[in-house]
């Protein structure tokens, strides 16, 4: 009954988007459902730790234009739709059963509009902090300061790095920039100067 | 063919055990509720009700009980052949787990269990995709004290006594059967079953036993730290349980899977089956009680028998789950461009447009109806969405929401969620099959990612 529904809902969206709007929409959900775990993982979860809040959804936007996140999430969406098993207790029908009935429809052509859906929303960085607000430890989120995406790097990027060098500063003091090329020979010897990384550091 | 047979207890949590005890004295309560209203019917000269009763209840009891005594099962096996080690828990693993002789580089035995420490020193990795930090660390057990290796996957996580350890020469799934992924609150914790594991310490219920079924393969010895090492860089790789042919006459006790199709009509039978007996249970004590009363001098057990039908009924009567509406509500004054989207699009579908639009953490949309005298219908949109999508494609979006209220799909949203999970917490227990319990709960993936676990 729920993925008759499902059906019908798709062909209402293709005749008032249009066909191409409608299947761009079913694959691109589907794409980047696991990209934001990775971005918050791997680009978000650090400045905020570092007390720097970038504008979480434009820099998502900026994380999925990447090209390897993008070749990547592009990758697993293809092998998500070969591998996805008809399961006759999900909710919603296979991606690629959708996609094909959305397809088979006579063809709605609308004119596009291809503006990121971000435009639509106003005031973006309030309804951003709302939602932190409610994730996040509110001690965390005070300490935090926003910040465009561009002076991450100079808030949250350097310090960690400049800290990261005091901890292995006893061990490559030997090291001079003429011992470069050595080095790259055998990057192993920098590894043993500077011995074990100590955790929870 | 000579085997060697061990028992492992596997601990299980005080909640689990709870469970168990609560499940099992549910069961008892509705085979006594049926045989009294068999006993009733009889006495009230209706034969064929008491039959149609007593065989209800033996029907509709024993794949529960059954169940039950498979799940809380506290006994895994090992079984050794000559080139074989099976590891089974009919109600842990989901398939018994098969490694061959080859697969397995030492055994070492600790019959000495007084005194602390556990003599073993291991180096120990685990080989999960993304993560080959070797894990050093001591396994031990003392008196009262759990293992301090915390990240160490196993058998009897809690065992404050392990004596035997397993190491293999390459990594071993033992698959966890699903449901018991789904309890958090029990140990062990099978969960970190699904990594592949590189050594496995187990509690073995009689020592004597356990040295003599492992005499045969000679690998029975102390460990030292270059085991691990060793085993990883010289041994072949070991065949896994799919590789193995069985024997055409396997002595285990594996049960077919049973179809999907069969575990949901039974799921669905359980769960009508629970309603009919416990609303003939409830009808059976309130009709004593009415007639006790009636007859002007009721004993106190049979106003108790009133009490009982009441709750029973009071229990039985389906409640609306509680709609929570989270995100950030997006008011038509504070995102105009918004809203006159929503709208263009319900009026272009001839549907009202909601009552309210909210901007999700999850990374999907969706429409539902908070329901009650107050209803509103809310419009949830996820704020990755508007990230990734453009126009268009949020139009394309929004019409397919849209169009599930104009279906009515939203109209019974609640009391099919009721429904579903009454039906999917009983099919839970039923099966393993994992898909739909995935997709069941997406709402809360935002919170899901910590930023504590991460550093820059």
């Amino acid at each position: 009954m729920k993925r008759r529904q499902e059906f019908a809902a798709d062909a209402v969206a293709a005749r008032i988007a249009g066909t191409e709007a409608a299947l761009g929409a079913l694959r691109r959900i589907e794409e980047v459902a696991p990209g934001f775990e990775l971005y918050w993982d791997r680009a978000y979860a650090g400045p905020l730790n570092a007390g720097v809040r970038p504008p979480l959804a434009e820099g998502f936007r900026r994380f999925l234009a990447q090209e390897q996140i993008a070749a990547e999430l592009a990758a697993g969406l293809e092998r998500r739709i070969a591998e996805e098993r008809d399961d006759p207790f999900s909710t919603h029908p296979p991606l690629r059963h959708r996609l094909a009935a959305v397809a088979a429809r006579p063809a709605t052509v609308r004119p596009a509009d291809a503006r990121p859906a971000l435009d639509l929303v106003s005031s973006i960085a309030a309804v951003e902090l709302e939602l932190l607000a409610a994730v996040l430890d509110a001690d965390l989120l005070a300490r935090t300061r926003a910040a465009p995406w561009e002076e991450v790097v100079e808030r949250a990027s350097v310090p960690t790095w400049r800290a990261h060098l005091n901890e292995i500063a006893e061990g490559i003091r030997d090291f001079t920039i003429g011992d470069l090329p050595s080095l790259a020979a055998d990057p192993r010897s920098v590894a043993r100067a500077i011995g074990p990384p100590t955790r929870g550091s | 063919m000579p085997r060697g047979s061990l028992t492992i207890p596997v601990k299980i949590g005080t909640w689990f055990r709870l469970a168990a005890l609560g499940a099992s004295f549910l069961c008892l309560l509705v085979t006594l509720g049926l045989l009294a209203a068999a006993a009733g019917l009889a006495a009230a000269g209706a034969p064929a009700g008491s039959a149609v009763f007593a065989l209800l209840g033996a029907v509709s009891i024993w794949p529960l009980v059954n169940r039950l005594r498979r799940l809380f099962s506290r006994r895994a096996h090992l079984v050794l052949t000559d080139d074989h080690l099976v590891i089974t828990h009919p109600g842990v693993l989901a398939s018994p787990t098969r490694i061959a002789r080859t697969g397995i580089r030492v055994a070492n035995l600790d019959t000495a269990r007084k005194g602390g420490r556990f003599a073993v020193r291991a180096d120990f990795r685990f080989s999960a995709p993304g993560d080959e930090q070797p894990v050093r660390g001591y396994l031990c057990a003392r008196p009262g004290r759990g293992l301090m290796s915390s990240p160490f996957p196993m058998l009897g996580h809690d065992a404050q006594r392990p004596n035997l350890v397993l190491v293999f020469t390459e990594s071993v799934t033992l698959e966890p059967h699903r449901h018991w992924q789904r309890v958090r609150s029990h140990r062990p914790r099978f969960e970190s079953l699904r990594r592949p594991t590189r050594a496995l310490l187990l509690e073995v219920a009689d020592a004597a036993a356990a040295a003599s079924a492992f005499e045969r393969w000679d690998i029975l010895r102390g460990l030292v730290d270059s085991d691990f090492d060793e085993a990883r860089a010289t041994a072949p790789m070991p065949a896994t349980a799919a590789e193995v042919p069985r024997p055409a006459t396997d002595p285990l006790d594996v049960q077919p899977p049973t179809s999907i199709r069969a575990r949901a009509a039974l799921a669905i039978s359980l769960t009508i089956g629970f309603y009919v007996l416990a609303a003939s249970i409830a009808i059976a004590c309130l009709v004593d009680a009415a007639r006790a009363i009636a007859t002007g001098d009721p004993a106190l057990w049979d106003l108790g028998f009133g009490a009982v039908g009441i709750s029973l009924v009071w229990s039985l009567v389906p409640r609306p789950v509680a709609v929570e509406r989270d995100g950030v509500l997006a008011a038509p004054s504070s995102q105009p461009r918004l809203w006159t989207l929503v709208r263009e699009v319900a009026a272009t579908i001839g549907e009202d447009p909601p009552d309210e639009v909210r901007i999700i953490g999850a990374e999907n949309a969706g429409v539902y109806e908070t329901g009650g005298p107050w209803n509103r219908r809310v419009l949830a949109i996820g704020l990755s969405l508007l990230a990734a999508l453009t126009v268009d494609e949020i139009r394309a979006v929004l019409a397919h929401e849209l169009a599930h209220f104009q279906g009515g799909d939203t109209r019974l949203t609640r009391r099919v969620a009721t429904t579903n999970r009454s039906i999917i917490n009983t099919i839970r227990r039923l099966s393993k099959a994992r898909d739909w319990l995935l997709r069941g709960g997406s709402s809360g993936r935002y919170s899901s990612p910590t930023i504590a676990s991460t550093s820059a």
